[in-house]
């Protein structure tokens, strides 16, 4: 029946477009009975557009290949091919397992979190709260930018608070998967069965709270559910894609008690963390990269382990083909194209702009000849970001800043490493600024 | 003579299959890359590239070629539709989406874009986005989603030289029993868009008209059936 179904939409697809096709009915699934062909489709909206728009045809050609065919219709159904059978309305569901989504990935471990200056604070902290959970640090908020590693030290407290103790209740979930799954309790008239469940885990991992914002009714039970948990010494461990203060949309109460704990930040890998990231990653996959690999890499490469991450699946893929070793020649020809788009986004121009934009100030101002503090600060933090990030000499970012002298350059380079070591406004600039630009 | 045979109502289009793509000197890596990636799996992938290099072909054979597993959605659509469609999308081993790029800007739209990634990445599935243009040229309204494009396996397509989208045409031009004069084709690059699959319609349209008429493809036949204004032609 499969074949039958294959063979019509093989047919239709010249007139009404193979995208088409592929879209809304190459996920149907036939199921016969007799004369009768019910086509299963996964969701709703395949199944209201494919009956509105597709079906007088679909019907016309199937009817037209198959002569015993007395009638053919959509339905919802369970997708499983030619054993496909519609829904049926179960009396008293059985018990789902967890869905993968919300499970603990054991994949995700303390030994296998490459550490550096950026992100060590971080994991020691989730590390003891792994060890002593509800009484060393609670909740653990960890916040940083996309790609830092707030998902792996989340998984990994939780694998090892299991690893200690089996019988251990750990439930994690992403921020949508809360909402979703409060939307459909509320919805099925379940809610006790959700806020037994909630209520329950020994430790409880959400992550991206910054998905929270502008939910009144999910904050509401998060709420409930934070001060339940807390007030049981559960553990909670949160991840934020910033210093949840600076979420818009979360009410002042749920942001005041993510204040209860402690709050770390992962801060985007320095270069010689770069480094070790990709030769370990590289190694766990069965692919080690040399020094000279690495480090070209990483120097080109600045902002999140992802990006690593993508950079060396390229170059993985790449190997395999060929069946090349990977040496410098090779990864300088592999990674040529994504060097050259993530060189864009690192742009002088790029940096000029956003340091601009984030301190409100004109860009002619930035490039300007003024020497008021008030610009002479951000032009410092936007010379210094530009040799951090971008692979230009110092004479050439002063060309590009107003046709400074590179000895302008190398004094804002200082300047800048100093203040943040001393100023906490100015290190949360740089930090914010690195984020920005790096994704 | 009256005219020749009358074309039945079917037509004989090539796409959505890697083996009828034509990837010209220009993209034999990228789609080797591709297939790789592809088979390996576990991975997202960004394959990026201007208009008429090829991305929904190559993304409609992506999908063809896991078979069952394979699971196509054009976002080319209302933005209503494709939001309704990919919210309701679930984990799959491969999920293609054919301009994804179409959603991007607006912050609502990446939401469910990063939703229907995280569905199908937590599950060990693959993604497969395809957009135009370059992703650093991408302006993201969300930066979970950026950071997740950036780190895909970033794969390339180039447009096809002269040479190339001569070549190919022509052999395709014969696949389907069709000899056309060389003059043809230097009239085509001049006259039409250099998009192979532009090229490709105007192979299916000719081929339609020269059996219709019993003509064989020569300048001047061609030249007054597509006389008319051709959208978008250049030079």
């Amino acid at each position: 029946m499969a074949t039958l179904l294959k063979r019509a939409l093989d047919r239709l697809s010249p007139t009404m477009g193979a995208e088409e096709v592929q879209t809304w009915l190459a996920p149907l699934k036939p199921h016969r009975e007799g004369g009768v062909l019910t086509l299963l489709a996964p969701n709703s909206v395949i199944a209201d557009v494919v009956s509105e728009r597709f079906l007088s045809d679909l019907r016309a050609v199937l009817r037209d290949m198959d002569g015993e065919l007395s009638d053919v219709r959509i339905s919802l159904g369970l997708v499983g091919g030619d054993d496909a059978a519609p829904v049926k309305p179960k009396s008293a569901p059985a018990k789902a397992p967890e869905p993968a989504e919300n499970r603990v990935d054991p994949r995700y471990h303390f030994d296998n979190f490459v550490e550096g200056r950026s992100n060590q604070l971080a994991k020691a902290t989730a590390l003891q709260v792994a060890l002593k959970p509800g009484q060393a640090y609670n909740p653990l908020l960890l916040y940083g930018g996309t790609g830092l590693g707030k998902t792996h030290l989340l998984h990994a407290t939780g694998n090892l608070i299991k690893k200690r103790n089996s019988d251990t209740r750990v439930l994690y979930m992403r921020s949508e998967n809360f909402v979703s799954t409060m939307v459909k309790a509320l919805r099925s008239g379940r809610m006790d069965e959700f806020k037994r469940t909630f209520r329950g885990a020994d430790a409880l991992l959400i992550d991206d709270i910054q998905f929270f914002a502008n939910k009144e009714g999910t904050q509401e039970e998060f709420f409930h559910t934070f001060n339940s948990l807390y007030d049981g010494q559960q553990q909670i461990v949160l991840t934020c894609d910033r210093y949840p203060k600076e979420v818009e949309g979360i009410e002042p109460r749920l942001r005041s008690r993510f204040g209860w704990g402690v709050s770390v930040a992962l801060e985007p890998p320095d270069f010689e963390t770069r480094v070790a990231i990709l030769q370990r990653k590289a190694k766990d996959a069965g692919n080690p990269l040399g020094d000279d690999v690495a480090q070209f890499i990483a120097q080109r490469m600045h902002s999140n382990v992802r990006e690593l991450e993508g950079a060396l699946n390229k170059l993985k893929a790449h190997a395999n083909l060929t069946g090349s070793r990977i040496d410098l020649a090779f990864a300088q020809a592999a990674l040529r194209d994504l060097f050259r788009s993530h060189e864009q986004v690192t742009s002088l121009s790029n940096i000029q702009k956003t340091v601009a934009d984030y301190h409100r100030i004109p860009l002619g101002e930035l490039l300007g000849k003024k020497r008021q503090r008030s610009l002479v600060r951000p032009r410092q933090m936007a010379m210094a970001l530009a040799k951090e990030l971008t692979r230009h000499s110092l004479p050439e970012i002063g060309q590009a800043f107003g046709g400074r002298d590179h000895t302008t350059v190398l004094h804002a380079q200082r300047v800048v490493r100093e203040l943040i070591e001393v100023d906490a406004r100015a290190r949360e600039d740089w930090e914010s600024l690195l984020r920005l630009l790096s994704g | 003579m009256t005219g020749g045979q009358q074309p039945l109502a079917l037509s004989w289009r090539d796409g959505g299959h890697f083996h009828d793509y034509y990837p010209g000197h220009s993209n034999a890596d990228a789609v080797a890359l591709l297939r790789q990636a592809l088979g390996e799996g576990d991975c997202s992938i960004c394959l990026h590239g201007p208009e008429g290099s090829g991305r929904t072909h190559l993304c409609l054979a992506a999908a063809d070629a896991a078979g069952d597993a394979g699971y196509y959605l054009s976002l080319r659509r209302p933005r209503v539709e494709a939001l309704a469609l990919l919210e309701q999308q679930g984990a799959v081993p491969l999920l293609c989406l054919d301009d994804a790029h179409r959603l991007l800007g607006d912050r609502d739209s990446e939401k469910v874009l990063f939703d229907v990634h995280n569905r199908v990445r937590d599950g060990g599935g693959t993604l497969l986005y395809t957009q135009r243009g370059d992703v650093a040229d991408n302006d993201f309204a969300l930066a979970d989603l950026r950071s997740r494009w950036r780190g895909a396996i970033q794969i390339h397509l180039r447009a096809l030289s002269d040479q190339e989208l001569a070549k190919g045409w022509s052999e395709r031009a014969k696949l389907r029993g069709l000899q056309p004069d060389p003059a043809v084709i230097s009239w085509l690059l001049t006259h039409r868009r250099r998009n192979f699959s532009d090229w490709m319609d105007t192979l299916e349209r000719l081929d339609r008209a020269a059996l219709a008429a019993g003509r064989r493809l020569t300048l001047p036949f061609v030249r007054g059936l597509l006389k008319g204004p051709t959208p978008g032609a250049e030079g």
